[in-house]
């Protein structure tokens, strides 16, 4: 297995750089200038990986890097980074130990390297066809499911095979043009393949003293039993399968890969021919067995069986350079655990596979100094006092809390973390309907249709019929819709918790609910309604902090988006003194409809509590009482196992549960959609 | 009188399976003249059981589709202007109540909350329809029922029922059919064989695995039936199922890359 890691993130010119050693002793300066033209157009992310591959090539062959340095331009006009970087692979890969011929692939030479060019420009990323395949899996498997890149950044290592987990499944990105022109039914295919793994395979069967080449046969028989089980459900999927199974087979070789290839195409092909006996006697087998299909047992007695022939063939095996061979299978991590065997696998790094370094929160190196700092230079507005609810007395709690109104401390550059650049610019905005209505002080006159009859036009169309001419037909009238204002409080939590990273990604929650809140606030104040955003986080009922980021009527201008950005997140949540302090807010708003929209990671909770359900219950209540004075609430949970506590507050259907972070845009446009449509 | 209502009335008896005891228990409700609201999501059979209880109770059915557009005059009737002056038209709601039949308000929370209010003395014991602009109140002929339905699924909180609608009514919840019986419908309304209804049927239960997860509803089954229909009369599979699933369901190219996906799993 190749050592993965992200894609570097160095900086994009150092003068250290190895190409640009090279392009100094070639030409004065024209490299340099090529390099930084390259990174005007690009963007430094897109140049950073451009420049790891080309050191990568020179690493290898200095003399096909400023080949491919010297045709940049034209090779970019063509692809992005990723395609190039698989360009490159493909030339490697088709041309092993051949100088010369890999020289005149990168030099363009070759006919093939143009060809293998236009594949790639034709391509697609892994990046754009994800969110497809998540949803594919996510309907072929009926359960929730995490897909992941995994990037390959050597370029003398083996073509990489999906790993599947008991929770992720993560795609190669090297896939070049030489595995198949669409890469998007090497995805699919391997979509399916795991899926076929998870309905059907029993994970980490414990290795005990199997062989490598006992463990790669059984392997090989589990993935055609559970994919033949799998197209008995889905008839159409062996024609996923057939196109790569037919594709990897080498009639002619002998080796042990080639055989398990054409052993596997004959058990999925019925029309597939094969003269080897073992292949041969391989499809008997299973195919005997084929009748009970769910015996695992059977098939792992025949798997055994083959290995032990092709042992008494002496079929060379070996280990390090063993590859699946099909593309779209993974390498079989997941039905073994290797705990205790001779030859452990490398570990799966699920963390190494996340977004590149730079995305990292430039905070979470430096977490003492953030909250030691932080309190210092926060501007307290004033202070309130609040009731709270509890449930197991059935009393109010008069004036039980304290909410102190403040503003944030200004970071500067520090806190304005990457978000603005990439996290806000880059996604598009929100798209946000317009709340109208009836109104009954706008008549529609002199129409089609209408409730009542218009008299003035009726009375002209008595006149014009008297006369004998044609009246006007348009002689009704109607109410017209006007325009309504909505308020709507953004509500962050802004507790402890939110600094963790969501999920897998190496995002934070409390990033993703400040990019929630931007992308939000921008939309709403340029479709004219009006927004506010606001956060809270709790240090016992004495302090409730309320941080006033954006007010209503604000423009979101630097102040306020630095404002957003560089609030921390501390201590822990007492929702339901927030909610009223943000009802409170909301009564001296004129718009008809007032809305809260509390974005949140978890359950209420504060260090003076100990009975979980306590909090709950008064944020309920603090819901009740403000949808009694015509605030509604809404919730976006970032939380996947929030459902029972967020339904217990806010109610049936007034919450989401936002488990993908990516899905956040289309969430909130609809949820705005809810809100404002009282 | 009931000669105004003759052309609602259905001839053919509707195609219809039961999945419960829903037609026994419509059946009551009708003998105490209930107002029933049927809810479930869209293209799931709401419609069509009406239609079939229409057909049971010989009972004319006068149906309307309400939009958000729709005023109280477009359910009881306005002044028209002819050769003498003005003339009043009664509503197609109307119409049911003074000569006794069912009215279907399909898709009733479209229709704007003030205008659904005028069918509030309906639905309670008074019966009464008040046509306030001619001064007119009509009791309801004996044979009158008012059903209503709504898709709890995908409206905004503005498209809930008012809470003093919604407690007139009595309320049957639909869903789509299990996997056999739903293979049974598609298989009889598009005429085609049940394996193939089959797999329509299971393309349709992998895309119900994304509602709320990019798409609002799932593939219902009368977009099943339209697929089936589409492959009876000799189109291919593939093509059908775009034609009236992935495209009709989604503009978002990742859920329809998807969908296709799904299609392409049980279509080689």
């Amino acid at each position: 297995m190749a050592e993965e890691k992200g894609p570097r993130a160095p900086n994009p010119l150092s003068p250290g750089s190895a190409v640009r050693k090279r392009g100094d002793d070639s030409g004065p300066g024209t490299l340099d200038l090529k390099l930084t033209q390259v990174a005007a157009r690009h963007g430094p992310d897109q140049m950073a990986a451009i420049l790891h591959w080309l050191e990568a090539l020179n690493d290898e062959d200095p003399v096909c890097a400023l080949a491919v340095a010297d045709r940049l331009d034209s090779l970019l006009s063509h692809m992005g980074a990723e395609g190039l970087g698989r360009w490159i692979l493909t030339g490697l890969r088709m041309y092993p130990c051949d100088q010369a011929r890999q020289r005149a692939y990168f030099q363009l030479e070759d006919r093939r390297a143009i060809e293998m060019l236009h594949g790639e420009a034709g391509a697609g990323d892994l990046a754009a066809a994800l969110p497809s395949l998540g949803l594919l899996f996510r309907g072929l498997a009926g359960i929730a499911f995490e897909l992941q890149p995994r990037h390959q950044i050597s370029l003398n290592g083996l073509p990489l095979r999906p790993v599947l987990t008991p929770s992720h499944l993560l795609l190669p990105d090297d896939y070049t043009a030489l595995d198949g022109h669409d890469r998007y039914r090497i995805y699919r295919a391997a979509v399916a393949h795991a899926v076929a793994h998870l309905r059907y395979s029993t994970p980490g069967l414990p290795v005990q003293a199997l062989k490598p080449m006992s463990i790669a046969m059984v392997s090989a028989i589990e993935d055609a039993r559970v994919e033949r089980l799998l197209v008995r459900d889905y008839p159409g999927v062996q024609g996923w399968f057939l196109e790569f199974l037919r594709r990897g087979v080498r009639p002619q070789e002998l080796d042990f890969s080639a055989l398990v290839g054409r052993m596997n195409l004959a058990l999925m092909d019925t029309h597939y021919q094969d003269d080897n006996y073992w292949v041969n006697k391989a499809r008997r087998l299973f195919e005997a067995q084929a009748v009970d299909l769910h015996d695992y047992a059977a098939f792992r007695r025949l798997a055994s069986i083959l290995a032990n022939d092709l042992g008494q063939m002496r079929v060379p095996f070996r280990i390090p350079s063993y590859l699946v061979p099909e593309v779209y299978r993974d390498d079989n991590s997941f039905l073994w655990d290797f705990n205790g065997a001779t030859t452990p696998p490398e570990p799966v790094d699920l963390q190494a596979m996340g977004p590149s370094p730079q995305q990292q929160r430039p905070e979470s190196a430096l977490p003492d100094e953030w909250t030691a700092e932080t309190p210092a230079t926060e501007t307290e507005i004033g202070r309130h006092t609040y009731p709270e609810w509890d449930h197991r007395l059935h009393l109010m709690r008069t004036d039980w809390c304290t909410v102190i109104e403040k503003l944030p401390a200004w970071q500067g550059r520090r806190a304005t973390s990457s978000l603005v650049e990439t996290g806000v610019a880059g996604m598009p905005p929100v798209a946000l309907p317009r709340s109208r209505r009836l109104s009954r002080n706008r008549r529609v006159r002199r129409q089609l249709e209408g409730e009542d009859i218009d008299l003035n036009a009726a009375i002209e169309v008595m006149i014009d019929q008297r006369l004998d001419l044609s009246p006007d037909p348009r002689l009704f009238m109607r109410a017209g819709n006007e325009d309504r204002m909505s308020s709507v409080l953004v509500l962050l939590d802004l507790s402890e918790s939110t600094n963790d990273c969501a999920g897998d990604r190496m995002q934070s929650i409390l990033d993703i609910e400040k990019k929630a809140a931007l992308l939000l606030a921008q939309a709403v104040i340029h479709c004219g309604d009006r927004i506010a955003v606001h956060g809270f986080s709790s240090n016992t009922r004495a302090e409730v902090n309320y941080y006033r980021l954006l007010e209503f009527g604000a423009p979101l201008d630097t102040n306020s988006t630095g404002r957003i950005l560089s609030v921390p997140g501390r201590y822990s949540t007492r929702m339901g003194a927030a909610l009223r302090h943000a009802t409170t807010q909301l009564a001296h708003e004129g718009g008809e409809h007032r809305a809260i929209l509390l974005i949140t990671d978890g359950a209420p909770s504060d260090v003076d509590v100990y009975e979980p359900q306590y909090l709950v219950e008064d944020a309920r209540a603090a819901v009740h009482e403000s949808r009694r004075c015509g605030v509604q609430i809404f919730c976006v949970a970032l939380d996947p196992q929030a459902d029972p506590y967020v339904r217990n507050i806010f109610g049936w259907n007034n919450y989401r549960i936002v488990d993908e972070p990516d899905s956040l845009q289309a969430h909130l446009s609809s949820l705005y959609a809810r809100l404002v449509f009282l | 009188m009931t000669s105004n209502l003759d052309a609602y009335r259905l001839a053919v008896e509707p195609f219809y399976r039961s999945a419960g005891n829903e037609v026994s228990l419509y059946e009551h409700a009708y003998s105490h003249r209930l107002p029933l609201i049927l809810k479930g999501p869209t293209g799931c059979g709401k419609t069509r059981f009406v239609e079939y209880m229409a057909w049971r109770l010989n009972r004319p059915l006068v149906t309307l589709a309400c939009n958000e557009d729709m005023t109280a005059s477009d359910l009881v009737g306005r002044y028209l202007l002819d050769a003498q002056g003005t003339a009043w038209h009664d509503g197609p709601l109307t119409l049911a109540v003074r000569h006794g039949g069912i009215c279907y308000l399909d898709e009733v929370v479209e229709a704007r909350q003030d205008t659904t209010v005028v069918i509030h003395p309906l639905t309670d014991a008074r019966r009464i329809l008040s046509l306030d602009k001619k001064g007119e109140i009509i009791h309801a002929h004996p044979d009158f029922q008012l059903v209503v339905s709504y898709n709890p699924g995908y409206q905004s909180r503005s498209k809930d029922m008012k809470p003093s609608t919604r407690q007139r009514f009595a309320a049957l919840e639909f869903d789509y059919p299990d996997a056999a019986l739903e293979t049974e419908i598609v298989a009889h309304e598009a005429a085609i064989p049940s394996e193939i209804a089959a797999r329509l049927v299971g393309i349709a239960h992998r895309s119900r695995a994304l509602k709320h997860h990019g798409l609002d509803e799932g593939i219902s089954t009368r977009m099943l039936i339209y697929a089936g229909v589409l492959i009876g009369s000799g189109v291919n599979p593939r093509e059908s199922c775009d034609m009236t699933m992935t495209r009709a369901l989604t503009d978002d190219p990742d859920m329809a890359r998807a969908l296709r996906g799904f299609v392409e799993a049980y279509f080689e």
